[in-house]
């Protein structure tokens, strides 16, 4: 007690040192535990981000040049002119596979596949289409149909609403040049409405016209995607001779028949088959979340299980729910487009086949997804409202034969997951510009990843000069205050040996004023550390804000909006500014931060006291005495 | 006279990481009560390591050293100098920052002795050393050398021991002063038959002693009334 009473005197009677130890203790460990805190904030963040954000890459083969094509219009007598991209040799995907690359996923050029409807709904209901007709007329009297010119409808092979009224107006609208019809001779061919000669005069009341807009041909192609060999002529209109039908071309139009019949009134149904629905940019970008039931798991994807998810509007349309099945007979695929924008296929194949179902299955529907806000850019990113999806390796047979059309790689068809930061991006570009590819454009998309991870690199560079500053400062504060009021107490100890205390009581005396100093320090700085902390990371928090509606981990935050601040969303809009940054401190990185600087003291002090407490307190008081 | 202290063949040897030291050969002498004994030499004979053994802060190599027949290593030697013996220095070590009283009162407080009680002795003892009451709430570095060694005298007997150690007690003070406080000792040897050894240079100081023993390179020989 003696021994104790006598160091808390010692530590009372030297009050500015005493005070300066606290105070400079105080510092370094509010320095040490601001580093602390901030240091394993921004590692959380980090951990946080690496797990909600993802970065793909999109890829896309530009054109070698661009070229004005024309177009004649009957109406206008004239022609319009647009610009058409014309690429080179289609560049596979496979340029992409190169050493380094690291992809998470892919590369992939999707395919999306015709799938048969079969009975399901695919439209509200079955108005609002353009008429289509496949069907044999004659000219009432000779004419060449460079305008509207009066057709007797013999025969309707297929059409898409009843043909109820005859004859109808013909006109080979975007032809400049069509051939002569004579009114004694009958003619096939595709057409559709849509065109009228009056229409700027009369508005509605225009007399409307059916042009020619398709004859049968084929874009099949094989494996490699380089376009089959077809003897399809693609004829607009054909004369019927007896026989005709017989004939290889006569043989032809019928199968284009046949496959507008399976097709039902131009519809399809749509599946998109991926690897990682991340790689669907409207996915990607949270336009398009799974609302219910769940999304693929990697397992999904890796034994390719038969599950799909479905868009809202066409399980509302089927009465169709999470855990129902799902019959997909697959068709053909596009590797072009994608199902939004739609593909410039010809719909039958090289030998003048209708494609028959390849692939045949029932899928388990596992999530169902809405559409939200819609993004700009190309239509091939938007999704079709009935599209499906389905992990890719859940199409077991080749679709080898039923590649309906090939293309080059498009933003929207090709894309490739890699690690996130601008590190993995930046390794990437330069490993692919090493590859010497022309006319391959790839773009990054990180979801505002590397504005975040810049924002917490810094954070963490701050937390780790503040650590390291504060691990330095305290080293020395602790080692020369343990001099000051250890080391320089050696004659003290000395006479406290001589009158008989003994050497845990030295120690105890010499041990308690640092001890009550150093947990007070550490206790305030770990305070006071935790407390600047909170308000940097605050501070920074409120500065790095974005929209959650363009966030990659848009879904994510919303699950983490308070009331208030949905309340807030909804009295403001869709999507607020909102901070994503983790900012709570914890009270445990703060104790052991001062934890340590206070065992260190203690541990310092425990040296001092032994080197202390190893003289031998006579010579060292002679010593004195000299 | 009864012996106290007595040390049979006693040596002692430093020993560091590079030599061997021997400070003490073969010493064998006797302490008793109520007499003043000094122990004189040049400086580095090995009087203080001497000393050093007889306050117990240390053990010899070799040989025995006994307090009241009972031998020196198989005592607890810290209750020793607490309760037995007390060492006085030339540099008087008071702790700075208590006061004249408390310096005295400390050893008792080890004791655990009552504060009351503490202080009422601790008041007899500064009375006993001749210090004025005046001086008693005063801090070390207020009052002289020769007061302070006066302190240092006070907080020695205060523990209650019967042997008093001092380390060339008036090396720090002026004659007067030394003239004081060897006969203090001389008194505390002759009248409350403390044994007191002292370790001087000082012929005053030896000429004053009962019993005077020469060092001379670790070696112990008696000079004058053994």
């Amino acid at each position: 007690m003696a021994a104790i009473r006598n160091s808390l005197t010692r530590l009372a009677c030297t009050p500015v040192k005493t005070a300066l130890f606290f105070l400079l203790l105080s510092f370094t460990v509010a320095l040490v535990c601001a580093g602390g805190n901030l240091w394993k904030l921004s590692g959380d963040n980090l951990r946080r981000f690496e797990e909600i954000f993802t970065t793909i890459g999109t890829v896309e083969q530009t054109p070698e040049r661009m070229e004005q094509a024309a177009v004649w219009y009957a109406d206008r007598k004239d022609y319009r002119y647009f610009s058409r991209a014309v690429y080179g040799e289609t560049i596979s995907s496979d340029v992409l596979d190169f050493a380094g690359a690291g992809y998470l996923s892919g590369p992939e050029q999707r395919a999306y596949y015709e799938a048969l409807p079969l009975d399901y709904k695919l439209k509200e209901d079955e108005e609002g289409f353009s008429q289509y007709i496949i069907m044999e007329a004659s000219p009432l009297v000779d004419c060449v149909p460079a305008g509207p010119v009066k057709m007797d409808v013999k025969r309707v092979l297929y059409s898409v609403y009843p043909v109820n009224f005859n004859p109808v107006n013909l006109c080979d609208h975007n032809n400049e040049h069509p051939q002569k019809l004579y009114a004694d001779k009958t003619y096939l061919m595709a057409v559709a409405d849509g065109w009228a000669h009056d229409f700027k005069e009369k508005g509605p009341q225009a007399t409307f016209e059916y042009a020619p807009i398709e004859g049968p041909y084929s874009t099949q192609a094989d494996a490699d995607g380089n376009r089959l060999p077809t003897e399809l002529t693609g004829n607009w209109i054909v004369e019927v001779t007896p026989g005709f039908y017989d004939t290889k071309e006569g043989q032809d139009w019928l199968n284009l028949c046949e496959e507008h019949l399976q097709r039902k009134i131009h519809l399809s149904l749509p599946v998109t088959a991926t690897q990682n629905l991340n790689l669907i940019m409207a996915f990607y970008t949270k336009q398009a979340y799974v609302a219910q039931g769940e999304t693929f798991s990697q397992e999904d994807y890796r034994q390719g299980n038969k599950v799909c998810l479905v868009s809202d509007r066409f399980a509302v349309r089927n009465g169709l729910k999470v855990g129902d099945s799902l019959h997909l007979a697959l068709r053909y695929a596009n590797y072009a487009a994608s199902p939004g924008r739609g593909g410039a296929e010809g719909y039958l194949k090289a030998d003048g086949g209708v494609y028959e179902v390849f692939e045949e299955s029932d899928y388990t529907i596992k999530g169902i997804y809405e559409v939200g806000v819609g993004t700009d850019g190309d239509w091939g990113y938007v999704l079709d409202r009935n599209e499906v999806f389905i992990p890719a390796a859940s199409i077991k047979n080749s679709n080898a034969d039923n590649i309906a059309l090939h293309g080059p790689m498009k933003g929207y068809t090709t894309s490739f997951q890699i690690p996130n930061g601008s590190e993995s991006m930046e390794n990437y570009r330069k490993l692919w510009e090493a590859q010497g590819v022309d006319h391959v454009e790839i773009t990054f998309y990180d979801g505002g990843y590397s504005r975040l991870e810049g924002g917490l690199k810094n954070m963490r560079t701050m937390s780790a000069v503040l650590l390291t500053s504060g691990m330095v400062s305290a080293v020395c504060i602790v080692v020369f205050f343990c001099h000051l009021f250890i080391t320089r107490q050696r004659r003290q100890t000395a006479i406290e040996r001589g009158l008989g205390m003994t050497k845990r009581q030295c120690a105890c005396s010499l041990l308690t004023g640092i001890l009550v100093v150093a947990l007070a320090g550490s206790i305030a700085g770990s305070l006071a550390g935790q407390f600047f902390a909170g308000r940097a990371v605050l501070q920074m928090a409120t500065a790095e804000t974005f929209d959650t509606r363009f966030s990659n981990g848009e879904v994510q935050f919303n699950m983490e909006k308070s009331e208030e601040e949905m309340a807030d969303e909804g009295a403001h809009g869709n999507g607020i500014a909102k901070s994503v940054y983790l900012t709570q401190t914890h009270w445990q990185t703060s104790a052991v931060c001062g934890g340590l600087v206070f065992l260190f003291t203690m541990g310092m002090a425990f040296v001092g006291i032994h080197r202390n407490l190893r003289e031998e307190p006579l010579a060292l008081l002679s010593e004195c005495e000299k | 006279m009864e012996k106290i202290i007595e040390a049979v063949n006693v040596s002692y040897i430093y020993q560091t990481k590079y030599q061997k030291t021997k400070a003490l050969s073969e010493v064998s002498c006797s302490f008793e009560r109520g007499k003043v004994y000094a122990i004189t030499g040049k400086s580095g004979s090995g009087k203080s390591t001497f000393l050093s053994l007889l306050a117990g802060l240390d053990v010899p190599t070799e040989g025995t050293l006994a307090v009241e027949g009972e031998d020196m290593r198989k005592m607890n030697r810290d209750a020793y100098r607490l309760n037995r013996a007390s060492v006085i220095y030339q540099a008087f070590h008071l702790f700075p920052l208590l006061t004249v009283m408390e310096n005295v009162m400390f050893p008792m407080e080890l004791q655990h002795v009552p504060a009351k009680e503490a202080k009422a002795r601790a008041q007899e003892y500064l009375a006993k050393v001749g210090l004025p009451e005046t001086l008693y709430k005063k801090m070390p570095g207020m009052i002289s050398g020769g007061e302070q060694q006066r302190v240092a005298i006070a907080r020695a007997i205060a523990a209650g021991g019967e042997i008093l150690l001092a380390d060339e007690p008036t090396g720090n003070l002026d004659s007067q002063n030394e003239k004081v406080i060897v006969d203090l000792l001389c008194k505390l040897a002759h009248e409350d038959n403390y044994a007191v050894i002292v370790v001087t240079h000082n012929e005053a100081v030896a000429a004053a002693a009962d019993v005077v023993y020469g060092m001379s390179d670790g070696v112990l020989s008696v000079v004058r009334g053994a």
